[in-house]
Protein backbone atom coordinates (compact mmCIF):
# COMPACT_ATOMS: atom_id res chain seq x y z
CA UNK A 1 0.00 0.00 0.00
CA UNK A 2 1.30 3.24 -0.86
CA UNK A 3 1.83 5.65 1.76
CA UNK A 4 -0.90 8.59 1.00
CA UNK A 5 1.46 11.37 0.91
CA UNK A 6 0.39 15.00 1.32
CA UNK A 7 0.51 17.50 -1.90
CA UNK A 8 3.74 18.13 -2.96
CA UNK A 9 3.99 21.93 -1.55
CA UNK A 10 6.83 23.55 -0.43
CA UNK A 11 5.27 24.95 2.29
CA UNK A 12 3.76 21.92 3.67
CA UNK A 13 6.91 20.14 4.73
CA UNK A 14 7.60 23.07 7.24
CA UNK A 15 4.02 22.17 8.89
CA UNK A 16 4.43 19.19 12.28
CA UNK A 17 1.40 17.77 10.80
CA UNK A 18 3.69 16.20 8.27
CA UNK A 19 6.01 14.60 10.69
CA UNK A 20 2.86 13.12 12.36
CA UNK A 21 1.22 11.64 9.08
CA UNK A 22 4.19 10.46 7.52
CA UNK A 23 5.27 7.78 10.26
CA UNK A 24 1.94 6.92 11.19
CA UNK A 25 1.84 4.02 9.45
CA UNK A 26 5.49 2.77 11.70
CA UNK A 27 2.84 3.46 14.71
CA UNK A 28 0.93 0.95 13.60
CA UNK A 29 3.08 -1.56 13.07
CA UNK A 30 4.71 -1.03 16.11
CA UNK A 31 1.21 -0.81 18.19
CA UNK A 32 0.30 -3.90 16.40
CA UNK A 33 3.86 -5.89 17.19
CA UNK A 34 3.84 -4.61 20.86
CA UNK A 35 0.08 -5.99 21.02
CA UNK A 36 1.24 -9.55 19.46
CA UNK A 37 3.78 -9.42 21.91
CA UNK A 38 1.61 -8.90 25.01
CA UNK A 39 -0.90 -11.17 23.91
CA UNK A 40 1.55 -14.04 23.30
CA UNK A 41 2.85 -13.44 27.12
CA UNK A 42 -0.32 -13.31 28.41
CA UNK A 43 -1.26 -16.71 26.48
CA UNK A 44 2.21 -17.60 27.83
CA UNK A 45 1.29 -16.45 31.07
CA UNK A 46 -2.19 -18.54 31.12
CA UNK A 47 -0.51 -22.12 29.67
CA UNK A 48 1.44 -22.45 33.07
CA UNK A 49 -2.53 -22.26 35.00
CA UNK A 50 -3.81 -24.97 32.66
CA UNK A 51 -3.01 -27.43 35.24
CA UNK A 52 -6.76 -28.84 36.03
CA UNK A 53 -7.00 -31.27 37.95
CA UNK A 54 -7.58 -33.80 35.26
CA UNK A 55 -4.34 -33.25 33.64
CA UNK A 56 -1.90 -35.53 33.48
CA UNK A 57 0.07 -33.30 35.46
CA UNK A 58 3.00 -32.28 38.10
CA UNK A 59 0.06 -30.79 40.21
CA UNK A 60 -1.89 -34.19 40.45
CA UNK A 61 0.38 -36.30 42.27
CA UNK A 62 -1.52 -35.86 45.57
CA UNK A 63 -4.29 -37.23 44.27
CA UNK A 64 -2.26 -40.17 42.78
CA UNK A 65 -0.61 -40.71 45.67
CA UNK A 66 -4.10 -40.94 47.50
CA UNK A 67 -5.47 -43.30 45.32
CA UNK A 68 -1.99 -45.59 44.75
CA UNK A 69 -1.96 -45.86 48.72
CA UNK A 70 -5.92 -46.83 49.11
CA UNK A 71 -5.74 -49.47 46.26
CA UNK A 72 -2.80 -50.79 48.14
CA UNK A 73 -4.52 -50.84 51.36
CA UNK A 74 -7.62 -52.68 50.27
CA UNK A 75 -5.31 -55.13 48.73
CA UNK A 76 -3.52 -55.42 51.61
CA UNK A 77 -6.76 -55.46 54.16
CA UNK A 78 -8.81 -57.99 51.43
CA UNK A 79 -5.50 -60.46 51.86
CA UNK A 80 -5.47 -60.29 55.61
CA UNK A 81 -8.80 -60.85 55.87
CA UNK A 82 -9.31 -64.04 53.10
CA UNK A 83 -11.82 -61.90 51.21
CA UNK A 84 -9.20 -61.63 48.18
CA UNK A 85 -8.82 -64.81 48.09
CA UNK A 86 -12.47 -65.81 48.02
CA UNK A 87 -13.27 -63.45 45.52
CA UNK A 88 -10.31 -64.64 43.08
CA UNK A 89 -11.53 -68.53 43.95
CA UNK A 90 -15.78 -67.64 43.37
CA UNK A 91 -15.71 -69.45 40.34
CA UNK A 92 -18.77 -70.90 38.56
CA UNK A 93 -17.96 -73.96 36.92
CA UNK A 94 -21.41 -74.35 35.20
CA UNK A 95 -21.00 -70.92 32.67
CA UNK A 96 -17.48 -71.07 33.11
CA UNK A 97 -17.24 -66.99 34.78
CA UNK A 98 -17.06 -65.73 38.18
CA UNK A 99 -20.22 -66.06 40.12
CA UNK A 100 -22.87 -63.23 39.54
CA UNK A 101 -21.11 -61.91 36.32
CA UNK A 102 -22.60 -60.78 32.91
CA UNK A 103 -21.85 -61.96 29.54
CA UNK A 104 -18.24 -60.84 29.71
CA UNK A 105 -17.16 -63.10 32.94
CA UNK A 106 -16.03 -59.67 34.64
CA UNK A 107 -17.86 -57.22 36.57
CA UNK A 108 -18.14 -53.93 34.51
CA UNK A 109 -20.48 -51.30 36.09
CA UNK A 110 -20.96 -52.87 39.77
CA UNK A 111 -18.19 -54.61 41.86
CA UNK A 112 -18.65 -58.11 42.90
CA UNK A 113 -21.08 -58.92 45.24
CA UNK A 114 -18.63 -60.23 47.95
CA UNK A 115 -16.99 -58.76 50.85
CA UNK A 116 -14.22 -57.50 48.53
CA UNK A 117 -16.43 -55.98 46.34
CA UNK A 118 -18.01 -54.29 49.37
CA UNK A 119 -14.37 -52.80 49.98
CA UNK A 120 -13.75 -51.87 46.52
CA UNK A 121 -17.37 -50.14 46.57
CA UNK A 122 -16.31 -48.24 49.93
CA UNK A 123 -13.03 -46.93 48.73
CA UNK A 124 -13.75 -45.82 44.85
CA UNK A 125 -17.30 -46.28 43.73
CA UNK A 126 -18.39 -43.77 46.37
CA UNK A 127 -16.06 -41.72 45.38
CA UNK A 128 -16.83 -41.88 41.70
CA UNK A 129 -13.31 -43.79 41.50
CA UNK A 130 -13.28 -45.75 38.31
CA UNK A 131 -10.73 -48.82 38.69
CA UNK A 132 -9.98 -51.90 36.42
CA UNK A 133 -9.32 -55.39 38.26
CA UNK A 134 -6.55 -57.82 36.67
CA UNK A 135 -5.51 -61.18 37.56
CA UNK A 136 -2.21 -62.47 36.05
CA UNK A 137 -1.31 -66.14 36.56
CA UNK A 138 0.90 -68.01 35.44
CA UNK A 139 -0.39 -70.15 32.04
CA UNK A 140 1.14 -73.81 32.53
CA UNK A 141 4.74 -75.23 33.02
CA UNK A 142 5.55 -73.45 30.09
CA UNK A 143 4.22 -70.53 28.76
CA UNK A 144 4.77 -67.24 30.25
CA UNK A 145 1.95 -64.96 31.97
CA UNK A 146 -0.94 -64.69 31.12
CA UNK A 147 -4.11 -62.22 32.35
CA UNK A 148 -8.05 -62.23 33.46
CA UNK A 149 -10.21 -59.44 34.11
CA UNK A 150 -12.13 -59.65 37.74
CA UNK A 151 -13.71 -56.00 37.11
CA UNK A 152 -12.89 -54.00 34.05
CA UNK A 153 -14.88 -50.07 33.72
CA UNK A 154 -12.98 -48.83 31.10
CA UNK A 155 -9.82 -47.43 29.51
CA UNK A 156 -7.81 -45.94 32.33
CA UNK A 157 -7.07 -42.36 31.85
CA UNK A 158 -3.24 -41.07 31.68
CA UNK A 159 -3.29 -40.65 35.15
CA UNK A 160 -3.92 -43.78 36.76
CA UNK A 161 -2.69 -45.63 39.43
CA UNK A 162 -1.99 -49.49 40.15
CA UNK A 163 -1.10 -51.57 42.65
CA UNK A 164 -0.43 -55.05 42.91
CA UNK A 165 -1.27 -57.99 45.94
CA UNK A 166 0.04 -61.37 44.86
CA UNK A 167 -1.99 -64.41 46.37
CA UNK A 168 -0.77 -68.34 46.48
CA UNK A 169 -3.30 -70.19 45.49
CA UNK A 170 -2.69 -73.99 47.16
CA UNK A 171 -3.72 -77.03 44.94
CA UNK A 172 -6.01 -78.04 47.90
CA UNK A 173 -8.00 -74.26 48.58
CA UNK A 174 -11.44 -75.10 47.92
CA UNK A 175 -12.98 -72.83 44.83
CA UNK A 176 -16.13 -70.42 46.76
CA UNK A 177 -20.00 -70.18 45.60
CA UNK A 178 -21.89 -66.82 45.10
CA UNK A 179 -22.03 -66.75 48.86
CA UNK A 180 -18.80 -67.15 49.69
CA UNK A 181 -19.08 -70.37 51.59
CA UNK A 182 -16.16 -72.74 50.38
CA UNK A 183 -17.37 -75.67 48.34
CA UNK A 184 -16.53 -79.24 48.46
CA UNK A 185 -14.34 -78.78 44.77
CA UNK A 186 -10.86 -77.99 45.09
CA UNK A 187 -8.89 -75.38 42.80
CA UNK A 188 -7.11 -78.57 41.77
CA UNK A 189 -10.05 -80.65 40.15
CA UNK A 190 -11.85 -77.63 38.68
CA UNK A 191 -10.50 -77.51 35.09
CA UNK A 192 -12.72 -75.03 33.84
CA UNK A 193 -10.80 -71.99 36.08
CA UNK A 194 -9.43 -69.22 34.79
CA UNK A 195 -5.63 -70.45 36.12
CA UNK A 196 -4.07 -73.70 35.15
CA UNK A 197 -1.74 -75.65 37.74
CA UNK A 198 1.47 -73.71 37.49
CA UNK A 199 3.55 -77.14 39.10
CA UNK A 200 2.74 -80.13 40.34
CA UNK A 201 3.51 -80.14 44.20
CA UNK A 202 1.31 -77.85 46.53
CA UNK A 203 1.95 -74.41 44.79
CA UNK A 204 -1.41 -74.63 42.16
CA UNK A 205 -0.24 -71.13 40.89
CA UNK A 206 0.65 -67.47 42.19
CA UNK A 207 -2.37 -64.68 40.83
CA UNK A 208 -0.91 -61.52 40.51
CA UNK A 209 -4.05 -58.86 41.63
CA UNK A 210 -3.24 -55.60 39.75
CA UNK A 211 -5.55 -52.77 40.70
CA UNK A 212 -5.45 -50.05 38.12
CA UNK A 213 -7.23 -46.86 39.61
CA UNK A 214 -7.82 -43.31 38.19
CA UNK A 215 -10.75 -40.42 38.38
CA UNK A 216 -13.52 -40.64 36.01
CA UNK B 1 12.90 12.36 27.37
CA UNK B 2 9.31 10.75 26.39
CA UNK B 3 6.50 13.29 25.95
CA UNK B 4 3.89 11.82 28.43
CA UNK B 5 1.13 14.33 27.73
CA UNK B 6 -2.65 12.89 26.21
CA UNK B 7 -2.37 11.59 22.88
CA UNK B 8 -4.17 15.05 20.79
CA UNK B 9 -3.78 17.15 24.10
CA UNK B 10 -2.87 20.54 24.04
CA UNK B 11 -0.45 22.74 25.94
CA UNK B 12 1.68 25.50 25.94
CA UNK B 13 5.36 25.33 24.32
CA UNK B 14 7.54 27.93 25.09
CA UNK B 15 11.20 28.63 23.25
CA UNK B 16 12.51 26.23 20.58
CA UNK B 17 13.26 22.63 20.03
CA UNK B 18 16.42 21.13 19.42
CA UNK B 19 15.72 19.01 16.15
CA UNK B 20 14.87 22.42 14.48
CA UNK B 21 11.89 22.58 13.93
CA UNK B 22 9.87 25.33 13.73
CA UNK B 23 7.29 26.25 16.08
CA UNK B 24 4.92 28.79 16.10
CA UNK B 25 5.87 31.01 18.54
CA UNK B 26 3.32 30.81 21.86
CA UNK B 27 1.03 28.61 19.51
CA UNK B 28 0.39 25.07 20.23
CA UNK B 29 1.70 21.82 19.17
CA UNK B 30 0.38 18.26 18.67
CA UNK B 31 1.57 15.27 21.09
CA UNK B 32 4.71 13.00 19.54
CA UNK B 33 2.92 9.20 19.10
CA UNK B 34 6.84 8.44 17.98
CA UNK B 35 7.73 8.51 21.51
CA UNK B 36 4.80 6.76 22.96
CA UNK B 37 5.07 4.04 20.63
CA UNK B 38 8.67 3.16 21.96
CA UNK B 39 7.36 3.36 25.34
CA UNK B 40 4.59 0.77 25.25
CA UNK B 41 7.00 -1.44 23.21
CA UNK B 42 9.47 -1.28 26.17
CA UNK B 43 6.72 -1.58 28.63
CA UNK B 44 5.55 -4.56 26.78
CA UNK B 45 8.74 -5.90 26.90
CA UNK B 46 9.07 -5.60 29.95
CA UNK B 47 5.91 -7.26 30.74
CA UNK B 48 6.76 -10.18 28.95
CA UNK B 49 9.54 -10.81 30.81
CA UNK B 50 7.63 -10.51 34.22
CA UNK B 51 5.14 -13.15 33.07
CA UNK B 52 8.03 -15.34 31.93
CA UNK B 53 9.90 -15.01 35.15
CA UNK B 54 6.70 -15.79 36.86
CA UNK B 55 5.78 -18.79 35.01
CA UNK B 56 9.45 -19.68 35.80
CA UNK B 57 8.59 -19.60 39.45
CA UNK B 58 5.35 -21.10 39.30
CA UNK B 59 6.83 -24.05 37.61
CA UNK B 60 9.79 -24.45 40.20
CA UNK B 61 6.93 -24.41 42.81
CA UNK B 62 5.10 -26.92 41.38
CA UNK B 63 8.15 -29.29 40.36
CA UNK B 64 9.15 -28.86 43.81
CA UNK B 65 6.13 -29.60 45.42
CA UNK B 66 5.64 -32.73 43.00
CA UNK B 67 8.89 -33.89 44.09
CA UNK B 68 8.74 -33.48 47.94
CA UNK B 69 4.62 -35.34 47.68
CA UNK B 70 6.23 -38.20 45.98
CA UNK B 71 4.94 -41.08 48.54
CA UNK B 72 8.49 -42.85 47.75
CA UNK B 73 10.74 -43.01 44.45
CA UNK B 74 12.81 -46.25 45.64
CA UNK B 75 9.59 -48.47 45.60
CA UNK B 76 10.14 -49.90 49.64
CA UNK B 77 6.44 -50.58 49.64
CA UNK B 78 6.70 -52.81 47.02
CA UNK B 79 9.06 -54.72 49.12
CA UNK B 80 7.54 -54.87 51.88
CA UNK B 81 4.16 -56.17 49.97
CA UNK B 82 6.12 -59.30 48.57
CA UNK B 83 7.58 -59.81 52.06
CA UNK B 84 3.94 -60.42 53.09
CA UNK B 85 2.76 -62.23 49.88
CA UNK B 86 6.08 -64.43 50.88
CA UNK B 87 5.25 -64.96 54.11
CA UNK B 88 1.91 -65.90 53.93
CA UNK B 89 2.85 -68.26 51.44
CA UNK B 90 5.24 -69.83 53.56
CA UNK B 91 2.91 -70.36 56.28
CA UNK B 92 0.49 -71.70 54.06
CA UNK B 93 3.08 -74.19 52.97
CA UNK B 94 4.41 -74.97 56.04
CA UNK B 95 0.62 -76.14 57.43
CA UNK B 96 0.08 -77.76 53.86
CA UNK B 97 3.73 -79.81 54.35
CA UNK B 98 1.87 -81.09 58.29
CA UNK B 99 -1.34 -81.40 56.92
CA UNK B 100 -0.89 -83.22 53.41
CA UNK B 101 2.40 -84.84 53.95
CA UNK B 102 2.70 -86.77 57.35
CA UNK B 103 6.17 -88.42 57.20
CA UNK B 104 9.22 -87.67 58.86
CA UNK B 105 11.76 -84.79 58.51
CA UNK B 106 13.36 -85.33 55.25
CA UNK B 107 10.05 -85.65 53.48
CA UNK B 108 8.57 -82.57 55.16
CA UNK B 109 11.52 -80.28 54.12
CA UNK B 110 10.94 -81.63 50.39
CA UNK B 111 7.67 -80.47 50.68
CA UNK B 112 8.08 -77.10 51.83
CA UNK B 113 11.13 -76.65 49.44
CA UNK B 114 9.36 -77.81 46.59
CA UNK B 115 6.35 -75.21 47.72
CA UNK B 116 8.52 -72.56 47.96
CA UNK B 117 10.36 -73.49 44.58
CA UNK B 118 7.33 -73.53 42.33
CA UNK B 119 5.89 -69.97 44.31
CA UNK B 120 9.51 -68.72 43.42
CA UNK B 121 9.11 -69.89 39.84
CA UNK B 122 6.12 -68.28 38.79
CA UNK B 123 6.86 -64.94 41.06
CA UNK B 124 10.10 -64.37 39.66
CA UNK B 125 8.54 -64.34 36.05
CA UNK B 126 5.47 -61.91 37.20
CA UNK B 127 7.57 -59.57 39.02
CA UNK B 128 10.28 -59.29 36.52
CA UNK B 129 7.38 -57.62 34.58
CA UNK B 130 7.66 -54.81 36.66
CA UNK B 131 11.66 -54.96 36.73
CA UNK B 132 11.82 -56.29 39.86
CA UNK B 133 14.26 -59.05 40.73
CA UNK B 134 13.20 -61.52 43.16
CA UNK B 135 14.93 -64.51 45.18
CA UNK B 136 13.13 -66.73 47.29
CA UNK B 137 15.18 -69.58 48.97
CA UNK B 138 14.18 -72.14 52.28
CA UNK B 139 17.06 -71.57 54.35
CA UNK B 140 17.34 -73.63 57.88
CA UNK B 141 14.12 -76.17 58.63
CA UNK B 142 15.12 -77.21 62.08
CA UNK B 143 13.18 -80.94 63.07
CA UNK B 144 10.57 -80.50 66.21
CA UNK B 145 9.08 -83.15 67.74
CA UNK B 146 4.95 -83.23 68.18
CA UNK B 147 4.49 -84.16 71.69
CA UNK B 148 0.38 -84.85 72.39
CA UNK B 149 -1.31 -86.92 75.07
CA UNK B 150 -4.52 -86.62 75.64
CA UNK B 151 -7.21 -87.26 78.21
CA UNK B 152 -3.84 -89.04 80.10
CA UNK B 153 -2.92 -88.35 84.13
CA UNK B 154 -0.34 -86.44 83.95
CA UNK B 155 2.37 -88.90 85.85
CA UNK B 156 4.98 -90.60 82.78
CA UNK B 157 3.77 -93.29 80.74
CA UNK B 158 5.38 -95.76 83.53
CA UNK B 159 3.30 -94.05 86.00
CA UNK B 160 6.34 -92.37 88.09
CA UNK B 161 5.08 -88.69 89.24
CA UNK B 162 8.16 -86.65 89.52
CA UNK B 163 9.27 -87.13 85.19
CA UNK B 164 11.43 -86.02 82.66
CA UNK B 165 9.30 -85.18 79.04
CA UNK B 166 11.92 -83.91 76.89
CA UNK B 167 15.56 -83.45 76.88
CA UNK B 168 17.92 -80.79 75.56
CA UNK B 169 14.98 -78.09 74.78
CA UNK B 170 16.02 -75.17 73.46
CA UNK B 171 12.79 -73.67 72.01
CA UNK B 172 8.62 -74.73 72.42
CA UNK B 173 5.48 -74.11 70.50
CA UNK B 174 1.70 -74.48 71.36
CA UNK B 175 2.78 -75.25 74.42
CA UNK B 176 -0.70 -76.29 76.74
CA UNK B 177 -2.18 -77.77 79.21
CA UNK B 178 -5.57 -79.00 79.83
CA UNK B 179 -6.10 -79.46 83.69
CA UNK B 180 -8.87 -81.49 84.47
CA UNK B 181 -9.82 -84.03 87.78
CA UNK B 182 -8.24 -82.73 90.28
CA UNK B 183 -7.37 -85.70 92.45
CA UNK B 184 -4.89 -84.40 94.89
CA UNK B 185 -5.85 -82.48 98.58
CA UNK B 186 -6.30 -78.35 98.17
CA UNK B 187 -2.44 -78.39 99.16
CA UNK B 188 -0.99 -80.11 96.23
CA UNK B 189 0.71 -78.86 93.60
CA UNK B 190 1.22 -79.52 90.07
CA UNK B 191 4.33 -78.68 88.62
CA UNK B 192 5.90 -77.56 84.67
CA UNK B 193 9.01 -77.36 85.44
CA UNK B 194 11.80 -76.43 82.69
CA UNK B 195 15.09 -77.14 83.50
CA UNK B 196 15.64 -76.98 87.32
CA UNK B 197 13.21 -75.87 90.09
CA UNK B 198 14.97 -72.79 91.17
CA UNK B 199 15.36 -71.88 87.28
CA UNK B 200 11.53 -71.64 86.08
CA UNK B 201 8.29 -73.43 86.95
CA UNK B 202 4.65 -73.49 86.68
CA UNK B 203 2.50 -74.08 89.53
CA UNK B 204 -1.18 -75.29 89.20
CA UNK B 205 -2.90 -75.85 92.40
CA UNK B 206 -6.87 -75.96 93.04
CA UNK B 207 -9.06 -75.64 96.26
CA UNK B 208 -12.10 -77.50 94.75
CA UNK B 209 -13.72 -74.54 93.89
CA UNK B 210 -11.06 -72.32 92.77
CA UNK B 211 -8.10 -73.11 90.23
CA UNK B 212 -4.65 -70.95 90.75
CA UNK B 213 -2.27 -70.43 88.22
CA UNK B 214 1.49 -69.38 89.02
CA UNK B 215 4.89 -68.85 88.08
CA UNK B 216 8.09 -68.53 89.62
CA UNK B 217 10.62 -67.66 87.18
CA UNK B 218 14.21 -67.64 89.12
CA UNK B 219 12.76 -67.10 92.58
CA UNK B 220 10.35 -64.58 91.87
CA UNK B 221 7.09 -66.17 91.87
CA UNK B 222 4.28 -64.39 90.13
CA UNK B 223 0.52 -65.29 90.66
CA UNK B 224 -1.28 -65.48 87.18
CA UNK B 225 -4.99 -64.96 88.96
CA UNK B 226 -7.45 -67.26 90.00
CA UNK B 227 -10.42 -69.06 87.49
CA UNK B 228 -13.27 -71.26 88.49
CA UNK B 229 -15.10 -73.88 86.27
CA UNK B 230 -14.53 -77.55 85.57
CA UNK B 231 -10.79 -77.47 84.56
CA UNK B 232 -7.84 -75.22 83.50
CA UNK B 233 -6.27 -74.50 80.09
CA UNK B 234 -3.15 -72.92 80.12
CA UNK B 235 -1.59 -71.91 77.09
CA UNK B 236 2.07 -71.06 78.11
CA UNK B 237 3.10 -70.27 74.14
CA UNK B 238 0.44 -67.44 73.77
CA UNK B 239 0.90 -66.65 77.62
CA UNK B 240 -2.96 -67.11 78.70
CA UNK B 241 -4.70 -68.66 81.33
CA UNK B 242 -8.19 -69.85 80.47
CA UNK B 243 -7.77 -67.02 77.92
CA UNK B 244 -6.60 -64.04 80.28
CA UNK B 245 -2.96 -62.97 79.85
CA UNK B 246 -0.38 -63.89 81.99
CA UNK B 247 2.82 -62.43 80.68
CA UNK B 248 4.66 -64.52 83.35
CA UNK B 249 4.70 -67.80 81.44
CA UNK B 250 7.06 -66.56 79.06
CA UNK B 251 8.78 -69.76 78.84
CA UNK B 252 11.66 -68.17 75.96
CA UNK B 253 13.06 -66.61 79.40
CA UNK B 254 14.45 -69.43 80.48
CA UNK B 255 17.52 -69.78 77.80
CA UNK B 256 19.60 -72.36 76.44
CA UNK B 257 19.59 -76.12 76.09
CA UNK B 258 16.66 -77.27 79.12
CA UNK B 259 14.84 -80.18 80.00
CA UNK B 260 10.93 -80.12 80.17
CA UNK B 261 9.60 -82.25 83.34
CA UNK B 262 6.56 -82.69 85.51
CA UNK B 263 6.43 -83.07 89.13
CA UNK B 264 3.39 -84.41 91.20
CA UNK B 265 1.75 -85.62 87.70
CA UNK B 266 -0.56 -87.72 90.13
CA UNK B 267 -2.69 -85.04 91.70
CA UNK B 268 -5.08 -84.38 88.26
CA UNK B 269 -5.39 -85.46 84.41
CA UNK B 270 -6.05 -84.11 80.92
CA UNK B 271 -4.01 -83.31 77.88
CA UNK B 272 -0.80 -81.94 77.49
CA UNK B 273 0.60 -80.60 73.73
CA UNK B 274 3.85 -79.10 72.82
CA UNK B 275 6.53 -78.95 69.80
CA UNK B 276 9.64 -78.65 70.73
CA UNK B 277 12.65 -78.32 69.22
CA UNK B 278 14.23 -81.65 69.34
CA UNK B 279 14.04 -85.14 67.87
CA UNK B 280 12.08 -87.49 68.73
CA UNK B 281 14.40 -89.47 70.69
CA UNK B 282 14.81 -86.63 73.05
CA UNK B 283 11.22 -87.16 74.22
CA UNK B 284 10.54 -89.74 77.45
CA UNK B 285 9.55 -93.17 75.81
CA UNK B 286 5.92 -94.08 75.67
CA UNK B 287 4.68 -90.22 75.25
CA UNK B 288 3.13 -90.37 71.73
CA UNK B 289 5.23 -88.05 69.39
CA UNK B 290 5.16 -86.87 65.82
CA UNK B 291 7.86 -85.84 63.42
CA UNK B 292 7.52 -82.60 62.26
CA UNK B 293 9.29 -79.20 61.48
CA UNK B 294 9.80 -76.87 64.25
CA UNK B 295 10.34 -73.77 61.97
CA UNK B 296 11.40 -72.87 58.54
CA UNK B 297 13.58 -69.46 57.65
CA UNK B 298 12.65 -68.28 53.78
CA UNK B 299 15.44 -66.10 52.73
CA UNK B 300 14.29 -63.00 50.62
CA UNK B 301 15.90 -60.47 48.61
CA UNK B 302 14.07 -58.35 46.56
CA UNK B 303 15.89 -55.99 44.14
CA UNK B 304 15.15 -52.84 42.15
CA UNK B 305 17.43 -50.65 40.35
CA UNK B 306 17.06 -48.23 43.36
CA UNK B 307 16.87 -50.77 45.76
CA UNK B 308 18.27 -53.93 47.54
CA UNK B 309 15.87 -55.51 49.83
CA UNK B 310 16.69 -58.61 52.00
CA UNK B 311 14.93 -60.07 54.87
CA UNK B 312 14.79 -63.42 56.18
CA UNK B 313 11.17 -64.75 57.55
CA UNK B 314 10.94 -67.44 60.33
CA UNK B 315 7.98 -69.34 60.16
CA UNK B 316 7.20 -71.27 63.51
CA UNK B 317 3.48 -71.37 64.47
CA UNK B 318 2.04 -71.18 67.72
CA UNK B 319 5.61 -70.09 69.00
CA UNK B 320 5.69 -67.35 72.11
CA UNK B 321 6.04 -63.93 70.46
CA UNK B 322 5.77 -65.72 66.96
Amino acid sequence: MTPRRPPSDPGDQERPDAVTRTRGQAHTLEGVVSSLILLSAVVFALEMTAVTPLSASTSSQHIENQQESTARGVLAAAAETGALERAVLSWNATSEQFYNTSDPGYFTTDPPPNRFGTMLNRSFDRNGVAYNIYLHYRDDDDAGPDSQRLVYQGHPSDNAVQATWSLTLFENDPLYDHEETPTATTVSDEPTYFAPAASDGAVYNVVRVEVVVWRI
Amino acid sequence: MADLSPVGGRREYHGSRRDGHAVGRGGERRARPADRAQLILVGAFALAVVFVALALVMNAAIYTENLATRSETAGAADAQAFERTTKATAQAAFRYAHEINDSDHEGLERNVTQAIDAYHNVSRVQQATSGHLVDVTVGPTPPGTNVTNTNVAFTSPGGADDWTLATGVGGTRSFRLDVENWAGGSGDELWVVAGDADDWYLNVSYDGGQWEVGVNDSGTYTTCGTTTGPDLTVDISAGTVDGDECAALDLGRVGGSHTLGIRNGSVADGDYTLIADVERWAVAGGVPTEEVLYAMVVDVTYRTPQLRYRTAIRVAPGETGG
